[in-house]
């Protein structure tokens, strides 16, 4: 295997993990945020449904990104420890 | 190029390897965030914007549940141990 036909897997194993981690994460949003703001389904989604929605997913989003620092400097922290 | 050498290729096996623990990662950042996203916003319903309270309650759930499977972890191991 020559160096470019390597490069080419590694991208396509990236890219395939970073997909896989989108879709959980949409996931987990519908499923969080559909529970949350939806509480009894009608024909349409109403205006309120909506920005609940739309709120709830940003809300998610940012605590998702508060979970990845905190959890990667604890890792960082623990790994210092030992 | 066959399926052969692309398991015995060394450089290969490690980016692999390095992944795979990328991806147990990301599943467990996956995994506390809706456990704390529960507990700390849960009740709050239509926030605009996280407050510093729920910014602090989420860092101290990621703390406090890795602190609490270290402590099942060691626990489990002392009653093996026991032979319990």
């Amino acid at each position: 295997m020559d160096g470019a036909q390597r490069q080419q897997i590694m991208a396509s194993v990236q890219q395939q993990l970073a997909l896989q981690n989108a879709q959980e994460l949409l996931q987990k949003l519908s499923d969080k945020c559909f529970k949350a703001c939806v509480q009894k389904p009608g024909s349409t989604l109403s205006s309120s449904e909506q920005k609940c929605i739309t709120s709830c997913s940003d809300r998610y989003m940012d605590a998702w990104n508060i979970v990845s620092r905190t959890y990667a400097e604890r890792i960082k922290r623990e790994q210092h420890r030992h | 190029m066959s399926l052969n050498s692309l398991a015995n290729d060394p450089e290969l096996q490690k980016f692999v390897a390095a992944k795979e623990l990328e991806n147990q990662l990301a599943a467990q950042v996956h995994h506390l965030t809706n456990i704390c996203f529960d507990k700390c916003l849960e009740s709050s319903g239509n926030v605009s914007e996280l407050s510093s309270r729920h910014t602090t309650c989420l860092q101290n759930c990621v703390d406090r549940f890795l602190d609490c499977t270290m402590l099942i972890t060691n626990r489990t191991i002392q009653r093996m141990q026991q032979g319990r």
